[in-house]
């Protein structure tokens, strides 16, 4: 993938924001509004942002992207997402191991005992260290309630 | 109070049993994560952040700074024996480490990098302790105008310096500035970039963020790259240099000392350019230097030496000026203002007690790593046989959870994941995450500073020239940048310049 991919990425990202900032009202160089100091990083962000564009565009340079070597690091993204969705809606167990399970098996490629045995370990580990020595209350558990 | 009292005064502070033993674990800590490689103590300081929550503020900053500088005691032990640099800042001790390892030297070679980190964590622990003061008793007199200049060429020399395209350093750390106006604007209230999302009014956590730029995005990055080195296994003997190499690394030592100090305290520095500096100016003094890359132990003392300097001696901005020089410095600025402690000149006079502490158990942890790190060298290298598979989800682990318990929300998991992946596709497209996390930290200082300013002069951009501070400040900002510019145009032109 061509480099200067990541500086329209930025240039569109930063002109919608600038465009916010604006909203927000600048007010004067005396009295600055709430908006000016944001549409002032906007501007420069502009600015730089333009210059490396150009820049890797000139010299053709191509980041690294080979969709083969991107499946695990994809797949632990979309698995942290998932993480974060069934912890609100089943409590703290369940995602948990399940997580841990599918990080050490399907990415890691570990053997089952051994993927169990730290999952579950882990698992409960953290659950001691957090909710009962650290205090932390976690979603109600759709198994230990 | 004399220097000498404070210092006293500080011993008593980290002898307490319960900072010693954060201490201890900081520096063991620090030590395994220096050790395995993957994860370095930028990402490992976010990952645990959280947890210091409940501790107590001298035992919080006690124990990352322990990590701080465990690590870089650590890392020297896979670049030795397996040319495999546990942290950034070990990269060019394997130049020369790993061929003393392959003649049968490794011993030497983790000796004198043990000794090497002492001596010049001593050094920095000296300067920082003696140094401090007298700077912040200069900062209190900073205003407004000053706060942002340094501000300003501090994030430039951060962005210039971290290593890839200066532009695109500059461009992450104008991100970061960005990051930080999301929530209430601090001078009228008003809410900024919250895009209707009520947990965004009150700002980003930074914990989220850094554990997401850092933590995850290094986790998941690291899928993509997996290393793996040839370990040494001959059985390590004579852990002491001898004469003969003590002779020939002590000047090393002292310089990589020096420079690591010097390095270290400027905005943007930090170990991994220190060590780098370092071994460039031992290989350029060198009578013989084609004996760099041989095997020469001068090539592990000096940048062991400076990245242990470094470590202690960036400490100073942080603790006098309030300003982080690193994106290490950031982590400690937040895990200081979660405890309620505004790192700055002030804070010599507000807790002295926590800034002695806080010197006073480098000073022991110096002494904790030394002895550690001889004589359980072979301790810590079986660590290595930790797969990174079984390591990157507990990892994990701890920085979801971790999360979740900053304000018992799963929105700060999202938080982290969105930074998580922001922070792996930056390294793709090779952006330097540590400009952000440490713009994303002076954001809200140099916004007040810049406003303040303005008011104070009714608008008038003179203000910033008009104070002779700020004005040599931004005369080095100004010779900065045309330097990078400079470079850059030669650069297009395929002019050689030295770096």
């Amino acid at each position: 993938m061509p480099s200067y991919v990541s500086e329209v990425c930025v240039l569109v990202t930063t002109a919608f924001l600038a465009y916010m900032a604006y909203g927000l009202k600048l007010g004067t160089i005396a009295q600055p509004g709430p908006g000016l100091w944001p549409f002032l990083l906007c501007l420069a962000i502009v600015a730089l942002g333009s210059v490396a564009g150009l820049t890797n565009f000139q010299e053709k340079k191509r980041a690294d992207f080979e969709p083969k070597k991107m499946i695990k690091p994809l797949m632990a993204a979309a698995s942290i997402g998932v993480y974060a969705l069934a912890m609100e809606y089943v409590g703290y167990t369940l995602p948990t191991v399940a997580l841990t399970i599918f990080w050490l098996k399907v990415i890691g490629g570990e053997k089952w005992p051994i993927t169990l045995a730290i999952s579950v370990s882990v698992s409960a580990l953290f659950y001691l260290v957090f909710s009962y020595l650290l205090g932390v209350p976690f979603p109600p558990d759709i198994l230990f309630g | 109070m004399d220097t000498i009292a404070l210092i006293i005064q500080g011993f008593s502070v980290a002898l307490d049993p319960t900072n010693l033993m954060y201490c201890l674990l900081g520096v063991i800590f620090g030590t395994v994560v220096g050790v395995l490689p993957g994860l370095g103590p930028t990402a490992t300081i976010a990952l645990l952040l959280p947890i210091t929550y409940v501790i107590p503020p001298e035992a919080a900053i006690i124990m990352l700074a322990g990590i701080y500088y465990g690590a870089m005691y650590g890392g020297s032990t896979t670049s030795i024996l397996l040319d495999l640099p546990g942290e950034a800042a070990s990269v060019v001790t394997c130049f020369d480490g790993y061929q003393m390892a392959k003649q049968g030297r490794a011993g030497a070679a983790l000796g004198i990098a043990a000794i090497g980190s002492f001596v010049a964590g001593t050094v920095a622990l000296v300067g920082l302790s003696f140094i401090a003061p007298p700077l912040a008793s200069i900062a209190i007199k900073f205003g407004p105008p000053e706060f942002f200049s340094i501000a300003v060429l501090g994030l430039l020399l951060v962005g210039s310096l971290s290593g890839g395209s200066p532009v695109k350093g500059m461009i992450s750390a104008a991100g970061g500035l960005l990051l930080a106006c999301i929530g209430q604007d601090p001078v009228y209230g008003t809410l900024r970039y919250h895009f209707g999302i009520i947990e965004l009014s009150s700002g980003l956590e930074f914990a989220a963020l850094a554990m997401g730029l850092f933590g995850v995005a290094e986790i998941i990055y690291n899928y993509e790259h997996s290393e793996e080195g040839k370990l040494i296994t001959t059985k390590l003997t004579g852990l002491w240099p001898t004469l003969r190499d003590w002779a020939e690394a002590k000047w090393a030592v002292v310089r990589g000392s020096l420079i690591g100090f010097v390095i270290g305290v400027l905005p943007g520095g930090g170990a991994v350019i220190s060590s780098l500096i370092a071994y460039a100016v031992e290989k350029r003094i060198a009578k013989d230097p084609s004996r760099f890359g041989q095997g020469a132990i001068e090539g592990v003392a000096a940048p062991e030496s400076a990245n242990n300097a470094a470590a202690g001696s960036s400490f100073i901005p942080l603790l006098t000026l309030g300003i982080p020089a690193n994106s290490v410095m950031a982590m400690m600025y937040a895990a200081l203002l979660l405890h309620g402690v505004q790192p700055g000149p002030f804070m010599l006079t507000e807790h002295p007690g926590l800034f002695w502490g806080v010197i006073a158990s480098m000073y022991i942890g110096n002494v904790l790593l030394l002895i550690l790190n001889l004589p359980l060298v072979g301790v810590f290298v079986q660590l290595l046989k930790l797969r990174y598979s079984i390591l990157a989800p507990i990892a994990i682990l701890i920085s979801l959870v971790g999360v979740y318990s900053i304000n018992n929300s799963t929105f700060e998991i999202w938080v982290i994941l969105f930074f998580g992946v922001l922070g792996y596709l930056m390294r793709k497209f090779a952006y330097d995450a540590g400009p952000m996390v440490l713009a994303f930290v002076l954001g809200p200082i140099m916004e007040k500073a810049f406003r303040q300013s303005l008011l104070m002069s009714n608008g008038s951009f003179q203000i910033f020239v008009e104070r002779p501070i700020s004005l040599v400040i931004l005369a080095a900002v100004a010779v900065l940048l045309a330097v990078q510019i400079y470079r850059t145009l030669a650069h297009k032109r395929g002019l050689e310049l030295p770096e």
